[in-house]
C-alpha cells in the first residue's frame, strides 16, 4: 500500500510516477514484513468497511425477530458468527462471518498502523491524521464502554427513596445465612458471570470458606419457565425433577428485560454423611419466584434468593413529583419529568430531571426512561424509572468528535480549495 | 466550453423520454378515477370571501392550534387522496372545490356533502364486500350516499377483520393476515366513520338528528326535533359524566314523564358527543391549554354552573351559522363575526395561541413546493433541450434558463422551508416530510455549485433532477400519509439544538450520498452511451464527473460521520447510552462505513472510475434504505411509523438504481477489450495506483 499518494483524484500521472522512488526510499525496513503491509493495508481497511456494513445490515434486520439484545449478543458483541444463508425452500448453508469485536479489533490495528504510524507525515496530510486519530480514540471509548460501564435501572414511586440500582439483564445469587430469629446478617453474592458460565454440559461448582457448602450450578437459562413433570412439555427437560417441577429452558424474549432467567443448583454439605460424601440438597431457582428458598444445611439455616443483579450508587434518590405533560388535547406526550431530591451526608438538594435534562453526579448519570403504571388513571400514584449509567468514556465520544471533525474539515476544504484553483486556472 | 459530448444529444433524448413517461404515468393515475357526479340539483359555491374567512379559523388538532386551512386539506387528502375535489351537479356544471369549500359543506350543507364523490376506492372488491354494486372501473371515487346503503354490512365486517387484525398482530399467524381488500375495507370504514364525525359536529343546532344509515330509533329523532340542548342544560342541576350516564340508563317506569327526562338526557349525551372533536373555542381559564369543541361546551356545562353563560355565548355563535346556512351575505357576516370573537377571546389569552395561523394559511396558498416542483420540470426541460445543440445560440438560451428557473425552483423551496420554521419555532426538520424538503434543497444547492466549478452542464442536470424528484417525492408523500406535516413533537425530540445539530447534519448527508448517486447515473449513462457505440469517448466529462462523484462521497462522509456521532452524543445526553445499535444509527453507521469503504478503496486502487461510480450508485441504496427503510422494520426508537406502499416505492428504486449498476457491465467489457487491442492502455482519469506488492 502508499499510503503518501495523494488523496486528490485528479493528480495527472506523472506525478505519481515521480513519487513512486521517493516512496520505496521512505518505506523502511519494517514495512517490508508482509503480516505488517497486510495490517496497515487500504485493503484491509476497505475489506473491513464493506464487512463492519454487512453485519450492522444483518443485525438490524435480525432486530426485527429476535429483539435487540440477542443481535447485539450474536453481531455486535461477537468475535464471530454463523450466518444461515438461505436457498430456498427450507434449504440454508451457515456461513461463517467475523462479529463485531473481532471487525472492530482489526480496524482498530489497521487504523492506528496505518493511519498513524505508516502514514508519510507531511503537511498536506495533517487534517486525516488528526480525523484519524479522533476515530481511534472512538474506538478506544467504545472499548472503555463495553468493558467499563455499567447500567441499570431504579424505578422509584412518588415519595419512595433509594439507592439500589437494578441490572436489566443481568441476575445476581444471594446466600442468607440466617439466625434464630430468622434474619440474615450478610449476603455471599455469586455474581452474573458465574452464573452464565455454568452451561448444560458443564456444571460450575463454587465453593467459598464463607459457607459450609458447595454449590453446584447447572442448566442456567437466560429465559426459563418451570414445568410440573407431568406436562408433555416438561419431557424434553433431561436434568432430573426437583420437588416435581423441571426448569424448561426458553427461546430469549424479543425484548430483553422481559427474560426471567433461572437455573438448577446442588447444594453439597461439606461434613461427609455415613457415605462419605456431604449431603445434597437440589432446587430450582427461578426468576419469577417471589420468595427466597429456604433450606437447612447441617443444621444451619439459609435463605437462597435469586434476583435482578444490583449495586448501590454512594448517595440516595427520591422521588417528589413525577408528571406526564400531553400536548392539548391528544395523548402524544410533550414532556415527563421527575422532580427528586439527592440526600447525601446529611444534605439534600432538590433537581428536575427531564426528558434530555439528566441528573450527573460523582460519575453516575441518572436518565428519565419510563414511566408507570401504564394503566395509571389521573391522580393515580406513578412510578418514575430512571436509567442509570456509570460510565467512564462517558464524554469521549464528544471528544472524539471535536478531532475528527477539525481533522476531517481541515482536510476536505483543503481539497476543495485546491480543486477550485485548479478549476479556475484551466478556465 | 470545449467541444461537448457526442453523448449530450442521447442523453437528452433519454431524460426528456423518460420525464414524458413519468408525465404520462401520472397523467394516467389522475384520470383512472372518472366519477365526479354529485346528484345535486345545482351546485351553490361559498363566496371565495367566505371560503377565505373560513380557512382562517383557528381550531386545535393533533396537539396544536392550526387554521382550519390546513385541518381541511388534510381532511380531505384522508378521503379523496387530494387537497381538491372536483365535482359535477346534475345541471352539468362542474366546481372545482377547495377542501376548505368542502368542509364548510360537510359542516354545514352536510346534505350536499353526503352526495359527492369524495371516498376514493382502489378496489371494487371492497364495494362487493359491504354488499354493494360498483357503478365504475377497478378504481373510482363513490359518494357517502352511495357507500351508506352497505354501512351496517361495513360496520359488522369492519369489526371483524379489525379482531383478526389484532390477533395477526399478536399471534404473528400468517394465515389471519387480511388480504389487501380486507384492510382497505377496514380502511374505508375510518374513512366513513371520521366523514360522519364531521357531517354530525353542529347536530344539536339543526335539531333533527341526520340518521342517513337509518340506525338510531325513531322515538329518539322525534325528541331531538323538540329538545334545544341549552335550555336543557340551564334546567338541569349540576351533573357529572357519570350521573349523566346513570340517569340516561335509569329503568323505564311506568310514569311517561320520568321516562322523557333519560331520553331528554340520551338526546343531550347524543348531540354532545356528536360535537365532540372540532375545537375551535378557546378554553376560559387562563392556564387550560386544551380548546373546547361544541361537545364539550355541552358537558363542561352540564358539569358546571358557572359555565353555563359561557355555553350561551359559544353555541349561539354555532346556532347563527347554521341558520344562516341559505343566505350567504348573512352568513359571512355572521362568521366574520365569528372570527373576530375568536380573535378577540384568544389575544386576551397569556398563551397567544395561532401567531403564526395566517402565515401558515399562506405558505398552503402559495403552496411553494408545488410551484417549485413546476418550475425544477420546466428547468429540466430546458436543460434537456439545450444538450441536443449544446454549442449552437439555441443551447446556450435553454441552458441558461434552465440555471435561472432552477435557482427560482430552489428559492421557493427554500422559502417554504424558512416559513415551517417560522410557523414552527423549529429547525428545519423535525419529521419525515421535512427530510424530503430539505435533503432536496441541500442536494440542489450542491449540485448547483458544482456546476458553477465544472460548467459542463452535466451538475446543473442531476442537480435539477434531484429536484424534479425530490419535490414530486414530498407532495406524493403528503397525498399518501394525509396528515398534518406540522405536527408537534414527541417529547423525547423536544430539543431544538439537538434536532438543529444532530437532525440537520445527518440528513445533509443524505443530501451527499443522494447527488453522489444522481452524479454517478450520468456518468453510467454517458459511458453506456459510449460502450454500445452511440457516443464517442470524451474523456473531459468523464473526468469531471468522477470528481464531482468522488466529491460528493467526500461531502457525504463529512457530514454522515459527523451527524452519526452527533446522534450517538444527544442519545448518551438524553438517556445514557452512545450507541445502542438502533436501526436508525445503524442505517447511518452503514453510510458512513460505506463510503469509507469507497474511499479507502479508492486510495488502496481497487476502485477505479467504473467501479467508484458503480458503488456510488450503491450508496443510493444505502442511503435510501436508512431514509426509508428502517423505519419499516417497525422496531427501534426512530420508527416514525410504517407508511403504507413505502416498501414497494423503495424496491421499485432500488430495481432502477441496480438496472444502472448493471450497465457497468458492458462499460468495462468494452474496457477490457480496448486493453487488449490497445498497446497502450487510455489514461485512466485518476491516477489509481495498486496495492504495493
Amino acid at each position: 500500500m502508499n499510503p503518501e499518494i495523494p488523496i486528490t483524484p485528479s493528480t495527472p500521472p506523472s506525478q505519481v510516477s515521480q513519487e513512486m522512488p521517493e516512496k520505496v526510499r521512505r518505506d523502511g525496513q519494517m514495512w517490508q514484513s508482509q503480516p505488517l503491509k497486510f495490517l496497515s493495508s487500504f485493503g484491509l481497511a476497505s475489506a473491513l468497511f464493506v464487512l463492519m456494513a454487512l453485519v450492522t445490515l444483518l443485525g438490524t434486520l435480525d432486530q426485527v425477530d429476535r429483539g435487540l439484545f440477542l443481535a447485539q449478543k450474536k453481531y455486535f458483541e461477537s468475535w464471530g458468527f454463523l450466518e444461515d444463508i438461505p436457498l430456498g425452500g427450507n434449504l440454508s448453508i451457515p456461513l461463517p462471518l467475523p462479529g463485531g469485536m473481532l471487525l472492530m479489533s482489526l480496524l482498530f490495528v489497521n487504523l492506528a498502523l496505518g493511519a498513524l504510524w505508516r502514514v508519510k507525515k507531511r503537511p498536506s496530510g495533517i487534517g486525516m491524521f488528526i480525523a484519524h486519530s479522533g476515530i481511534l480514540f472512538l474506538l478506544l471509548s467504545g472499548l472503555v464502554t463495553h468493558l467499563f460501564a455499567s447500567e441499570g435501572n431504579m424505578a422509584l414511586y412518588e415519595g419512595e427513596s433509594s439507592n439500589k440500582i437494578q441490572s436489566f439483564f443481568h441476575w445476581q445469587l444471594e446466600v442468607l445465612p440466617l439466625d434464630e430469629k430468622n434474619k440474615a446478617t450478610k449476603a455471599v453474592v455469586v455474581p452474573w458471570e458465574l452464573l452464565n458460565q455454568s452451561k448444560p454440559d458443564a456444571p460450575k461448582t463454587i465453593t467459598t470458606p464463607e459457607l459450609p457448602f458447595k454449590m453446584v450450578l447447572k442448566d442456567f437459562a437466560l429465559n426459563s419457565v418451570p414445568l410440573p413433570v407431568g406436562i408433555p412439555m416438561a419431557a424434553q427437560v433431561k436434568t432430573p425433577p426437583v420437588d416435581g417441577y423441571v426448569l424448561l429452558s426458553q427461546e430469549p424474549n424479543v425484548d430483553g428485560e422481559r427474560n426471567l432467567a433461572g437455573l438448577h443448583v446442588d447444594f453439597i454439605s461439606n461434613q461427609a454423611g455415613t457415605d462419605g460424601k456431604g449431603t445434597t440438597t437440589s432446587t430450582i431457582l427461578w426468576a419469577g419466584q417471589t420468595a427466597p428458598y429456604t433450606l437447612t444445611i447441617d443444621g444451619k439455616k439459609y435463605a437462597i434468593d435469586f434476583l435482578r443483579e444490583n449495586w448501590k450508587v454512594p448517595f440516595t434518590i427520591r422521588l417528589d413529583d413525577f408528571t406526564k405533560e400531553d400536548h392539548p388535547g391528544v395523548s402524544t406526550p410533550r414532556e415527563f419529568s421527575s422532580k427528586v431530591t439527592k440526600l447525601e451526608n446529611g444534605e439534600d438538594q432538590s433537581i428536575n430531571i427531564r426528558m434530555n435534562e439528566p441528573l450527573r453526579h460523582r460519575g453516575y448519570t441518572f436518565f428519565q426512561a419510563s414511566w408507570g403504571p401504564p394503566d395509571a388513571r389521573p391522580g393515580d400514584r406513578l412510578y418514575s424509572m430512571f436509567q442509570v449509567v456509570k460510565n467512564p468514556a462517558d464524554h469521549w465520544p464528544l471528544y472524539s468528535l471535536i478531532v475528527s471533525s477539525i481533522g476531517l474539515g481541515i482536510h476536505f476544504l483543503t481539497k476543495l480549495f485546491r480543486f477550485l484553483n485548479r478549476s479556475s486556472r484551466s478556465a | 466550453m470545449k467541444k461537448p459530448s457526442s453523448a449530450l444529444p442521447w442523453l437528452a433524448l433519454i431524460l426528456l423520454f423518460a420525464l414524458l413517461m413519468g408525465v404520462g404515468m401520472l397523467a394516467a393515475k389522475a384520470s383512472r378515477y372518472k366519477n365526479s357526479q354529485a346528484d345535486i340539483a345545482e351546485y351553490t359555491p361559498w363566496p371565495s370571501k367566505t371560503v377565505d374567512t373560513f380557512s382562517r379559523i383557528l381550531i386545535q388538532d393533533g396537539g396544536r392550534i392550526k387554521p382550519v386551512h390546513t385541518y381541511a386539506r388534510y381532511a380531505l387528502m384522508q378521503l379523496r387522496g387530494t387537497s381538491t375535489a372536483g365535482i359535477t351537479d346534475n345541471a352539468g356544471t362542474k366546481h372545482q372545490l377547495s377542501a376548505v369549500a368542502w368542509l364548510l359543506d360537510v359542516l354545514f350543507r352536510p346534505e350536499m356533502a353526503r352526495k359527492m364523490p369524495v371516498f376514493t376506492i382502489d378496489d371494487t372488491g371492497v364495494l362487493t364486500g359491504i354488499g354493494l354494486e360498483p357503478g365504475g372501473n377497478k378504481r373510482d371515487r363513490y359518494s357517502y350516499d352511495f357507500i351508506v346503503k352497505g354501512r351496517a354490512l361495513l360496520a359488522e365486517k369492519s369489526a371483524e377483520y379489525g379482531r383478526q387484525k389484532d390477533e395477526a398482530d399478536r399471534t404473528k399467524r400468517a394465515d389471519l393476515e387480511l388480504t389487501s381488500t380486507q384492510e382497505q375495507i377496514l380502511l374505508l370504514s375510518r374513512k366513513v366513520s371520521q366523514f360522519e364525525f364531521l357531517t354530525n359536529q353542529f347536530t344539536f343546532a339543526r335539531g333533527a338528528i341526520d340518521d342517513p344509515s337509518n340506525m338510531l330509533p325513531k322515538e329518539m329523532k322525534d325528541l331531538a326535533k323538540k329538545i334545544k340542548a341549552e335550555e336543557l342544560i340551564d334546567k338541569l342541576p349540576a351533573m357529572t359524566r357519570e350521573q349523566l350516564f346513570s340517569g340516561i340508563q335509569a329503568q323505564r317506569t311506568a310514569n311517561a314523564d320520568e321516562n322523557v327526562i333519560s331520553d331528554s338526557l340520551g338526546v343531550l349525551f347524543f348531540q354532545a358527543n356528536s360535537g365532540r372533536g372540532f375545537a375551535v373555542f378557546p378554553p376560559t381559564e387562563p392556564s387550560n391549554e386544551v380548546w373546547r369543541s361544541v361537545g364539550d361546551v355541552l358537558l363542561d356545562a352540564l358539569a358546571t354552573k358557572e359555565q353555563r353563560e359561557d355555553l350561551f355565548k359559544s353555541t349561539a355563535q354555532i346556532r347563527g351559522l347554521v341558520g344562516a346556512v341559505d343566505n350567504a351575505d348573512d352568513f359571512l357576516a355572521k362568521l366574520t363575526g365569528f372570527e373576530e370573537w375568536q380573535r378577540e377571546l384568544t389575544g386576551k389569552r397569556a398563551l397567544k395561541e395561532g401567531t403564526h395561523s395566517s402565515l401558515e394559511v399562506s405558505l398552503m396558498r402559495t403552496a411553494p413546493f408545488y410551484w417549485s416542483l413546476v418550475l425544477f420540470v420546466i428547468s429540466f426541460i430546458a436543460v434537456a433541450l439545450s444538450w441536443l445543440s449544446p454549442s449552437s445560440g439555441f443551447g446556450r438560451i435553454t441552458s441558461l434558463t434552465g440555471w435561472i428557473l432552477a435557482i427560482l425552483a430552489l428559492g421557493l423551496n427554500t422559502y417554504g422551508i424558512v416559513l415551517r420554521c417560522i410557523i414552527r419555532s423549529r429547525p428545519p426538520i423535525t419529521n419525515l416530510y421535512d427530510t424530503i424538503i430539505v435533503i432536496t434543497a441541500v442536494a440542489v444547492l450542491f449540485a448547483l455549485l458544482a456546476e458553477k466549478m465544472t460548467k459542463q452542464r452535466i451538475a446543473l442536470a442531476a442537480g435539477v433532477l434531484a429536484g424534479v424528484a425530490g419535490m414530486f417525492l414530498s407532495l406524493a408523500f403528503e397525498a399518501k400519509d394525509a396528515s398534518d406535516t406540522m405536527a408537534p413533537l414527541q417529547a423525547v425530540l423536544n430539543t431544538n439544538m439537538w434536532l438543529a445539530t444532530h437532525v440537520t447534519t445527518i440528513n445533509i448527508g443524505y443530501a451527499g450520498g443522494m447527488i453522489a448517486a444522481f452524479l454517478a447515473i450520468f456518468y453510467l449513462q454517458i459511458r453506456f452511451l459510449v460502450a454500445v457505440g452511440l457516443a464517442e469517448e470524451d474523456p473531459q466529462i468523464n473526468r469531471v464527473l468522477v470528481r464531482m462523484v468522488y466529491g460528493a462521497v467526500c461531502f457525504c462522509l463529512f457530514f454522515s460521520f459527523i451527524g452519526t456521532i452527533l446522534g450517538g452524543i444527544w442519545a448518551n445526553y438524553s438517556w445514557g447510552r452512545f450507541w445502542g445499535w438502533d436501526p436508525k444509527e445503524n442505517g447511518a453507521l452503514i453510510i458512513c462505513l460505506w463510503t469509507m469503504a469507497i474511499l479507502h478503496s479508492r486510495l488502496g486502487g481497487y476502485l477505479r472510475d467504473l467501479g467508484l461510480s458503480v458503488a456510488s450508485v450503491f450508496l443510493a441504496v444505502i442511503v435510501t434504505f436508512s431514509w426509508w427503510g428502517v423505519n419499516e422494520l417497525g422496531v427501534g426508537l426512530h420508527s416514525y411509523g410504517k407508511t403504507s406502499g413505502v416498501m414497494q416505492a423503495l424496491y421499485l428504486t432500488w430495481l432502477v438504481l441496480g438496472l444502472y449498476m448493471a450497465a457497468a457491465i458492458p462499460i468495462w467489457l468494452k474496457e477490457k477489450a480496448a486493453k487488449k487491442t490497445k498497446t497502450q492502455p487510455p489514461a485512466p482519469s485518476i491516477p489509481s495506483t495498486p496495492e504495493l506488492a
